[in-house]
């Protein structure tokens, strides 16, 4: 479980989160959406122990963050970025199992997780030799959740991973998560701004504006006793009809 | 796997770079007696010769082992090469004494010889003939303008000068001259010596400054100016020495002191036409002064730059030199400069300290440097790998900074953001996607070096410089591209083996972005 509470943030004077409480329930899934600068990577940023908060405090499974936990607490936590995020000289496996290298793993731990990780992403064992330059977008994003994957962390923190994909690559990615993040029973902290994709995979959707948590809910919550003109906007504006009808897990 | 092969390629670098370091150092330490008088000379023929003469002499003696440091440049680098005792002696001029060395403290020669004592140095009585200065003009000039001495430049202002730039300097040299004549010459610049010759015959300049002992005088069949208002102080040569020679080597100073009173103008031109226009060696030339002055002619004795040995070893042993130089200073400066790069891109204070620092370095002139270094370094390898190392480092700090620095910034958060460690970032990540730039920055101070070491040869570091030097100084083209073919043929091979390294060093998964749209 992650807590946040009364957490502040301004970065060079301008406010990128007011004051913030909001709690990820452990083995769930909570999709973070809103337009963009609305506060939904600073708290992801916050969370990975990144920047500290000016005012407040982070728990992570209780323990209070701060940047003397901050390195152990990573360790805990998984993270993928847009494109996967992979450091273009090493090939999929290097950018795979570098952080459990460093952090003195066997070749034959390393080995056996990596095998299993290859099945749970659907990549196979030649993509493992690639560059991430030899890679689709696709499965670029894989490695970048094998990668994530490869110490079974608790927690797992995404930041608009699917957003520079092509809708079909998209569609499927969304459905292998959804099962990863179920089966796994990870805790996820997942930044999108695409409500449907929220919707898709998340059991709960927090919606951001100007650095301002507005509303908590699912998806058929937030249609059906939307909080603010803001929500009612937001959804109008991806397309989706207002008051909900089907569609939505 | 791509940072061990940096560590371990770096790591056979700089074994190699030690094993040539060694080598070098253990050439310097050959002699168990060592040297125990270091003769040096400037950088024309006239002083090679005399230099020649003197290490023969001693030798000449049994008691003491001489070493010739020949060609280490203009007054200012030789004197300070005495005055940090890296030689014990070497011809200089009493002008040159009065006016450069001492700034016209002293006249007298007693008032001199008190000062110089202060130094700890000396110097003999005249050797007999006058190295003074003059102005020449090739006779066709002489004829047109009408000119014998120098009152008759005053009516000739178009008159186009090529001086030396230690002419051009001296209070006695040209400023001093200008005053003294009342002249207004409307083109006045700095040309080295030898080239000056070219200029002249040319009709690129109309006058020279030339010395009196010049053996192109004759041959080039130039018309020196009358000084007819005596302005030109004598230049009559003598022995400059460190004091403690009397009591350290007073056989070999005894011997060198014969040649006091023994070499008239006739000689010394007569041994400097001998080299500077037949392609005698200095050692040959030393050996016809030494027979004409003395009347008899000891031993014949190789200088340490080994005149005399077939082409093929000479051009091996100078690349052989040069390598040494570049190398080991490339590798000096790959080591501080590295470390330095990846210090300023995490502190912007460092930042601008070590690229202000490096880049401010980068400005001072070669010849400035080593005249700077000499008080402190001595002659020879030491203060040329420092030069060299300052003007490798700027390239190597700059390419490591901004290679770093344009890492793409959610590339280095993912870094911290999986929990990698600050130091397995660096390894693993940010040093790696940074060595196509860091490269590039040592292949450009690599490149640099090549050229730069030439003039280490000003200092008595050798490499293909001397060739070079020797070769503008006897105005002898063959000597010019012994050294300088295999400098440029030099540049070409480490750009190749630039390439290589970079095949070798930077991650498969970079080049293949590169290649790829």
């Amino acid at each position: 479980m992650i807590v946040l509470s009364g957490v502040k943030k301004r970065f060079n004077g301008k406010e990128a989160l007011g004051r913030t409480d909001l709690t990820i329930e452990g083995e769930r899934c909570l999709a973070l959406v809103g337009p963009s600068g609305s506060g939904k990577s600073t708290i992801l940023r916050l969370v990975l122990g990144l920047v500290s908060p000016d005012e407040g405090t982070i728990t992570i499974g209780g323990d209070v963050l701060d940047a003397r936990t901050a390195a152990a607490a990573r360790l805990r936590m998984g993270y993928v970025i847009q494109d996967g995020g992979l450091f273009p000289h090493l090939d999929a496996e290097d950018n795979a199992v570098i952080v459990a290298r460093q952090n003195g793993w066997s070749p034959e731990r390393t080995k056996e997780r990596l095998a299993k990780l290859i099945d749970l992403v659907g990549l196979s064992a030649e993509h493992l030799r690639r560059y991430p330059v030899e890679l689709s977008g696709g499965e670029r994003q894989r490695v970048g959740l094998m990668r994530a994957l490869m110490l079974d962390p608790p927690i797992l923190l995404f930041d608009e991973p699917l957003a520079a994909l092509d809708p079909m690559i998209r569609v499927r990615l969304q459905e292998d998560l959804r099962r990863i993040f179920r089966d796994l029973k990870k805790t996820v902290l997942f930044v999108t701004h695409d409500l449907t994709e929220a919707a898709f995979v998340a059991d709960e959707i927090a919606l951001l504006h100007d650095g301002k948590l507005v509303q908590k809910g699912t998806l058929a919550e937030l249609m059906a006793q939307p909080k603010d003109a803001f929500v009612t906007e937001f959804f109008q504006a991806q397309r989706l009809q207002m008051p909900a009808g089907d569609g939505a897990p | 796997m791509t940072g061990m092969h940096v560590v371990r390629s770096l790591a056979i670098a700089l074994g190699l770079a030690l094993a040539l370091g060694a080598k070098g150092a253990a050439a310097d330490v050959a002699d168990p007696r060592g040297p125990a008088v270091t003769v040096g000379s400037k950088g024309f023929p006239e002083s090679w010769i005399l230099g020649a003469a003197l290490t023969a002499l001693v030798e000449e003696t049994g008691g003491a082992r001489a070493v010739h440091r020949k060609n280490l440049g203009g007054t200012e680098i030789t004197y300070q090469a005495l005055r940090a005792g890296s030689i014990d002696v070497y011809p200089e001029y009493t002008g040159t004494i009065a006016e450069v060395i001492l700034k016209r403290r002293a006249k007298s020669p007693a008032e001199m010889r008190a000062a110089l004592a202060e130094a700890g140095l000396a110097m003999s009585d005249p050797l007999g003939f006058n190295d003074g200065y003059a102005l020449a003009v090739t006779e066709s000039t002489a004829a047109r303008a009408s000119l014998h001495s120098l009152s008759d430049l005053k009516a000739h202002p178009e008159i186009r000068l090529g001086l030396t730039h230690e002419f051009l300097g001296r209070a006695d040299g040209y400023p001093g001259l200008a005053r003294h004549y009342g002249l207004a010459m409307r083109e006045v610049r700095g040309v080295q010596h030898e080239l000056a010759y070219e200029a002249l015959a040319r009709g690129q300049i109309d006058a020279m400054d030339i010395y009196t002992t010049d053996p192109q005088i004759e041959k080039l069949s130039l018309v020196l100016l009358r000084d007819d208002l005596g302005f030109f102080p004598r230049y009559d040569a003598v022995l400059l020495y460190r004091r403690d020679l009397a009591t350290r080597a007073p056989a070999a100073l005894e011997a060198m002191t014969r040649l006091v009173g023994r070499i008239d103008e006739k000689i010394m031109t007569r041994a400097n036409a001998a080299v500077a226009l037949k392609g005698v060696s200095a050692e040959e030339g030393a050996q016809e002064l030494l027979g004409d002055a003395l009347g008899e002619s000891p031993r014949p004795v190789g200088s340490a730059s080994g005149d005399g040995q077939g082409l093929a070893a000479r051009v091996l042993r100078n690349v052989t030199r040069h390598l040494e130089l570049v190398g080991i200073s490339l590798l000096l400066a790959v080591l501080v400069g590295v470390p330095l790069g990846i210090w300023a891109a995490r502190s912007r204070s460092v930042a601008l300290l070590s690229l202000g620092g490096a880049g401010l370095l980068q400005t001072v002139p070669s010849l400035a440097l080593l005249a700077f270094l000499i008080p402190l370094l001595g002659i020879g390898t030491a203060p040329a790998l420092v030069a060299l190392f300052v003007y490798g480092l700027l390239p190597i700090v700059q390419s490591t900074y901004t290679g770093l620095n344009s890492i793409p910034s959610a590339l280095s958060e993912a870094a911290d953001a999986i929990g990698l460690r600050p130091g397995t970032k660096l390894r693993r990540v940010a040093l790696p996607m940074a060595s196509p730039a860091i490269l590039s920055g040592i292949k450009t101070s690599a490149v640099i070096n090549v050229g730069t070491a030439t003039l280490a040869a000003l200092i008595g570091a050798e490499g293909l410089g001397n060739p070079i030097l020797q070769g503008i100084a006897l105005r002898d083209t063959g000597l010019i591209l012994e050294g300088s073919v295999p400098a440029a043929l030099l540049a070409l091979v480490v750009q190749g083996a630039f390439s290589w390294l970079d095949n070798l060093l930077i991650p498969q998964g970079l080049r293949l972005s590169t290649r790829l749209p």
